[in-house]
């Protein structure tokens, strides 16, 4: 499409959603209208719907999404009341989907000034959130990480390999995203891109040039774990908090602790067992309450 | 037509009632009595209560029906004159550890209302008191302000007890709250936080910040009732106006101070069933699990290295484990050796492995019979103890999340006990809750008061003018159901306490309030032995109260066997005249004098003093061995030293809630199970126990069923069927067939039982909304067994004949068979000659399954073996004649080298016991102490003791 027309598809879309807000600002119902998505930060086209979050004064619901027309244009709309917005936002970790959704987006209107301040403060990354998302990440990177490795030396596959290069991609890219403070998007990997393009090459740019040779291919995991150590104080951090009363702690310990599958999680307990920083050991436990004989379950031990 | 003036049972066939009929007088006072397994019950709840609820239930839906287990059908012809039929029977308090004697009684509702209604709350900071306020008068003050004036809402925040700063911060952060302060400096929970664990910090939590506008009164009250909700119910909120409020905006509304209002109370804000307002370590129960030490160690006489520890403390066979370089180092540091058995341990070296090294950092050293290398080795870390250890993992299983759910690990679970939560401190509420008051207590405070003092409390409280009238009309609620629990006997108790702490005839009693509190008239009470568990002294309390309910109106049928409860009906009905097949019949009924006079009558001869339980001419003299108790403190116990002498006859007495149990069940019997055989049990509080070495075993006779399926019975518990199994298995046919004594067994399948009804000789038919149906199985006729099996006889009697025979029976069928002759001769001296051997366990009375017991230890009487026997409360359900025979059986045991410790309330049995310990001398808090002991005649001497009075009566 031309630059002309893109404009003006622009200003259509800017043009509904004005007129939308307008009218919803005159129902005393509705305290505060939030825009996301293209429209938000983006660029529209013409397949492009609105996205749009209403904040409505505490009451009971009888649907919290509605799929609206303005001049032709789909508005979807999602509907919260006033505390239970607050309360989930204010759960949301730093990092994750929803909250990068609405980090992204737009407070278009507000009865209440104080809803702005919360709003542009929602935006924010903590230290804690970041180290956190760089966790539960880096989980997901290690298993790709033991993936290409697997697909590499074991199924003797270079092209699956490279693919799951690919996958780490978005990954990484999210990784330095969080680092930053910055809440990833769906765009992560084109946001690093621009700042530092060796930093994604491996991952982005040289799998999707063609076949990579195989010592392209363990560059690239090593490179993986280049990624993975220059996170690695951040990420163990709040694993290292958990941890720090010297106690050993069984994996259903941590599982409980970061909500997170064990599966998943015992990936980046091992990698912080395997440079050294806790060690793994076991507990005897009994499988059910009616089991005679023991069984080890895995545990982590931290001495600082 | 004229108005019934009778109940008329007519062929009552139930269990051994032969065709009896009866007329008992409506409105009136009638107790049926007789020796245990007489029928009486049969009578009173099988035919008059079983028929009176199922006539009710029949005019219910079959719906509801259908989700009510029913009574089976009476084998009555008719039973006319009914009215609608409450039983209350000896059924021990509840074991749900949150039933209490307030929640039972109904009365923590009105004490719930009391304080939602009146309650007065505290700022948590200055405790000034504040008033109650909705949501919507709250939200109606703070618009008030000027337009465009931003207002925080707040909630005060508090560590979590026994968590660190940072759960605490992540539960909050899961309820979804981020924004805080901490010692007034704004904080966010996204950001990593610098707490000082030591420290006591002034935690807030932001829950909304709203910038007023001439509309927002809705959204603020809203916000208001949402931030309680999120908060959990709590019932403080913290309203800030930023910039500074105006002069005299708290006034009168929240404290002028802290700015905290206390928002509107509910009943359900006192209730400890509420998740939201229990405690939150107990979550309501008042107690919690914390790691017993010695539940870690499996072999005191072993070393750690030989497995003394627990395998999930110490694993021996994990050789390169961290754990084998933590307890070498620790070894090496506290210089003690793993190879010593544990037990010769010094005392500090078990504190240290339960408890830790306190801080100390100990070296962590490679162990010289390790293979690798350990990471450990070369660190040095503090070590908190097993105890610590296990007590932090239970905390975080019991945690729930949501990829797991919550649960209590039995490796852990296995080394706990319960003892009083820490936090709340058996309060079960949380703390916020105990902040609000009546007449300056809170409602924790109200339900450790014994009822006496609780009652006295109420009658001074005052309310202001605008809750009076509301709090008088519950507080004279409360003082009557108060007033009724004390004049029925219950005076100590407290509303607090719990149900599986009450004994049955309390229970009963408690239930008996509760039923003349609703003032029903026209109801038929059925009541089972009232005045168990009573001494003397109260019993009167109990005739009054059922004197009571009979004269609102009501008609009162009691199965009693209490002289006095006898004296006291208008009518009274005797079934006998002997117990089994052997009664069944009316053997008297009418008034006191008529039964007195009925020849015939058992009971008419105690009665009338025909017959007696004699005193005994001569009392054993006491040895020189005693069991010694030190320092005994459980409960009401006021450090109690006690010497019991062994191989005598001797009987705890004292008024209910003296501490008779506390002291024999809760620390005697307790610690000498630990010191026999090394039971993972915690006695009561106490100094020592001496003299456990004097006797081989400890044994409790109750009352508790023998077995509760219906294939176990008399036989099988006594271990007679195993002998009479060998001998068929060992007739001629039955080698031949290549059957071996498993074969006659009921509960073994593929033998020779009937496999139709797998042994039971009935078939039960569910029928929905209708009472399960029991037939005769059609395949063994009721047989039990095949016809195989029935093949094989002794004498011209198969098994099932056997089975079919009493005891007497078959003492004289198998009067050649020395073993069996012995255990059926002691069964038929202690009075069960008529039951039957393959009788099932699920259809003896109490007293017969204590009697069966008793004969079971009889029969295994060892020369030279000392065993000590303790029953409590054995009389509950025998008649006088049936005493008769318990005292026969507890003599034979302490003729035979046994000692034999009785809780007991009886007279007679206190008259016929060697030594007599009465504790008390009132019950709860004016008891606890040994008022008197010695002989029955001695006893009876001191002037301070209840039951020296009441003996003085009986030994003349």
């Amino acid at each position: 499409m031309e630059e002309s027309g893109l404009r003006e598809l622009q200003e259509r879309y800017r043009a509904a959603s004005d007129s939308f807000v307008d009218r919803v600002k005159k129902d005393a119902n509705v305290i505060a209208v939030i825009v996301c998505g293209s429209l938000a930060y983006d660029t529209v086209w013409e397949k492009s719907d609105i996205d749009m979050t209403l904040i409505i004064r505490d009451q009971t619901l009888q649907q919290n999404a509605y799929c609206l027309d303005e001049d032709g244009i789909i508005i979807n709309v999602q509907l919260f009341e006033r505390s239970s917005f607050k309360r989930g936002m204010d759960r949301l970790l730093g990092g994750s989907m929803p909250q990068s959704y609405f980090a992204k987006g737009q407070m278009v209107y507000s009865s209440d000034d104080s809803l702005y301040e919360y709003f542009d403060e929602m935006r924010r990354m903590g230290t804690q959130d970041i180290a956190r998302s760089l966790l539960w990440r880096s989980c997901e990177l290690i298993d790709i990480f033991h993936k290409c490795q697997k697909w590499l030396t074991v199924r003797k596959d270079a092209r699956y390999t490279q693919f799951f290069l690919l996958k780490a991609a978005d990954l990484i890219a999210g990784m330095e995203l969080c680092a930053a403070g910055e809440p990833p998007t769906r765009e992560a990997v084109l946001s690093v891109l621009e700042r530092s393009p060796e930093q994604m090459s491996p991952f982005y740019q040289q799998p999707l040039s063609g076949p990579l040779s195989e010592t392209e291919l363990w560059s690239a995991i090593r490179g993986m774990e280049q990624v993975l150590d220059r996170h690695l104080d951040a990420m163990s951090r709040p694993v290292l908090d958990f941890m720090g009363d010297q106690s050993l702690k069984t994996m259903t310990m941590l599982t409980k602790h970061f909500h997170m599958e064990g599966h998943y999680l015992i990936n980046v307990l091992e990698y912080m067992a395997e440079k050294g920083i806790i060690e793994k050991v076991s507990q005897t436990i009994r499988i059910t309450s009616k089991s005679k004989p023991a069984a080890e379950e895995i545990g982590f031990l931290y001495i600082p | 037509m004229s108005i019934r003036t009778s109940i008329e049972i007519s062929g009552a066939k139930q269990n051994n009632l032969k065709n009896v009929s009866v007329e008992i007088p409506r409105d009136k006072l009638t107790v049926i009595t007789g020796v245990s397994g007489s029928g009486k019950s049969s009578l009173a709840f099988d035919v008059i209560y079983g028929e009176g609820q199922r006539r009710f239930l029949d005019s219910i839906s079959n719906f509801a029906k259908s989700r009510i287990s029913q009574l089976k059908k009476a084998k009555v012809d008719y039973v006319r004159g009914l009215s609608p039929v409450i039983a209350i029977e000896q059924k021990k308090g509840n074991n749900n550890p949150r039933s209490t004697v307030g929640t039972v009684t109904d009365t923590n509702d009105y004490l719930r209302l009391l304080f939602a209604t009146a309650g007065t709350g505290h700022c948590p900071e200055c405790s000034k008191p504040l008033r109650q306020l909705s949501a919507a008068q709250i939200a109606e003050h703070i618009t008030g302000l000027p337009e465009g004036t931003v207002i925080e809402l707040r909630a005060p925040v508090y560590k979590i007890y026994g968590e660190d700063y940072s759960y605490t911060f992540q539960q909050l952060r899961e309820k979804g709250f981020k924004h805080l302060l901490i010692d007034g400096e704004p904080v966010s929970l996204g950001d990593e936080l610098e707490t000082d664990e030591g420290k006591s910090h002034v935690i807030e939590i932001v829950i909304d910040r709203i910038t007023l506008r001439h509309d927002t009164y809705i959204q603020l009250t809203k916000s208001i009732e949402a931030a309680i909700l999120a908060l959990d119910e709590d019932i403080m909120i913290k309203v800030e106006v930023m910039g500074g409020a105006p002069v005299g905006f708290y006034e009168h509304f929240a404290c002028p101070d802290h700015h905290f209002f206390l928002c509107d109370m509910q009943p359900f804000h006192f209730s400890f069933n509420t998740p939201a307002s229990a405690c939150h370590t107990c979550l309501g129960v008042g107690m919690s699990y914390v790691v017993e030490p010695h539940f870690l160690v499996v072999a005191p006489e072993k070393s750690i290295s030989r497995g003394a520890l627990k395998n999930t403390v110490f694993n021996t066979s994990g050789k390169d484990s961290y754990r084998t370089v933590l307890m070498y180092s620790l070894s090496q540091k506290y210089n003690f050796s793993l190879d010593t058995p544990f037990h010769e341990l010094s005392k500090e070296i078990h504190e240290l492995l339960f408890f830790g090294s306190r801080g100390e950092l100990v070296p962590m050293l490679q162990p010289p019979f390790s293979q690798k290398k350990n990471w450990l080795t070369g660190r040095d870390r503090t070590f908190a103890g097993f105890v610590h250890e296990m007590e932090s993992w239970y905390k975080h299983y019991i945690r729930k999340s949501s990829t797991t759910e919550a649960f209590e690990p039995t490796f852990i679970k296995d080394c706990m006990i319960e003892k009083i939560c820490p936090e709340c401190s058996g309060a079960r509420l949380k703390q916020q809750r105990l902040q609000v008051t009546v007449g300056g207590k809170n409602i924790d405070q109200l339900s450790r008061m014994q009822l006496q003092e609780l009652l006295a409390f109420l009658t001074t409280l005052r309310f202001e003018q605008e809750v009076r009238d509301v709090a008088e009309t519950i507080v004279r609620e409360l003082h009557t159901r108060i007033s009724l629990l004390i004049e029925i006997g219950l005076h100590y108790i407290n509303l607090g306490r719990r149900s599986d702490s009450i004994s049955g005839g309390e229970m009963q009693r408690i239930k008996m309030s509760t039923q003349i509190s609703s003032e029903l008239m026209g109801m038929l009470y059925i009541m089972d032995e009232p005045s168990i568990g009573l001494h003397p002294r109260d019993s009167g309390r109990v005739i009054d109260t059922m004197k009571k309910l009979r004269d609102l109106g009501n008609t009162v049928i009691v199965v009693e066997h209490d002289l006095e409860t006898i004296g006291c009906a208008d009518h009274i009905i005797e079934i006998g005249p002997g117990p089994g097949i052997h009664g069944g019949n009316v053997v008297a009924s009418g008034t006191l004098e008529d039964i007195k006079n009925a020849a015939e009558s058992v009971t008419g001869g105690y009665l009338s003093g025909r017959t007696v339980i004699p005193v005994p001419e001569q009392r054993r003299n006491l040895g020189d061995t005693f069991l010694s108790i030190q320092g005994a403190r459980e409960n009401n116990l006021k450090d109690v030293d006690l010497d019991i002498p062994l191989n005598v006859f001797i009987c705890i007495t004292g008024v209910s809630g003296s501490g008779k149990s506390s002291l024999i069940n809760e620390i005697l019997t307790k610690q000498l199970k630990i010191d026999k055989t090394g039971a993972r049990i915690v006695a009561g509080k106490h100094d020592y126990v001496f003299g456990a070495d004097l006797v081989n075993h400890v044994i409790n006779i109750d009352q508790s069923p023998i077995g509760r399926n219906s294939k176990s019975n008399p036989a099988t518990y006594i271990g007679l069927y195993d002998k009479i199994r060998d001998l068929f298995a060992s007739q001629p046919e039955a080698v031949e067939r290549g059957y071996q004594s498993i074969d006659f067994s009921l509960t073994h399948a593929n033998g020779t039982r009937c496999e139709h009804c797998a042994g039971d000789g009935i078939i039960v038919t569910s029928l929905q909304f209708m009472a399960d149906i029991e037939t005769i199985c059609p395949v063994c006729k009721g047989n039990r067994f095949s016809e195989e099996g029935l093949e094989i006889r002794i004498r011209d009697k198969s098994i099932s004949d056997v089975l079919e025979m009493t005891v007497e029976e078959a003492a004289e069928f198998f009067a050649d068979h020395k073993y069996l002759k012995h255990k059926l001769g002691i069964m038929n001296e202690l009075g069960l000659g008529y039951l039957t051997l393959g009788q099932s366990s699920t259809t003896l009375s109490g007293g017969e399954a204590q009697r069966v017991k008793l004969s079971n230890e009889l029969a295994k009487i060892k020369r030279g073996a000392h065993n000590l026997y303790i029953l409590d409360e054995p009389t509950t359900g025998l008649h006088l004649a049936d005493i008769q025979k318990l005292l026969l059986a507890l003599n034979k045991l302490v003729d035979g080298g046994h000692s034999v410790i009785v809780i007991e309330h009886h007279l007679d049995v206190m008259k016929s016991a060697d030594y007599i310990i009465d504790m008390g001398p009132e019950g709860g808090n004016g008891g606890g102490y040994v008022v008197a002991e010695g002989t029955p005649e001695q006893v009876a001497k001191v002037g301070v003791s209840h039951t020296g009075r009441y003996l003085r009566s009986v030994l003349g």
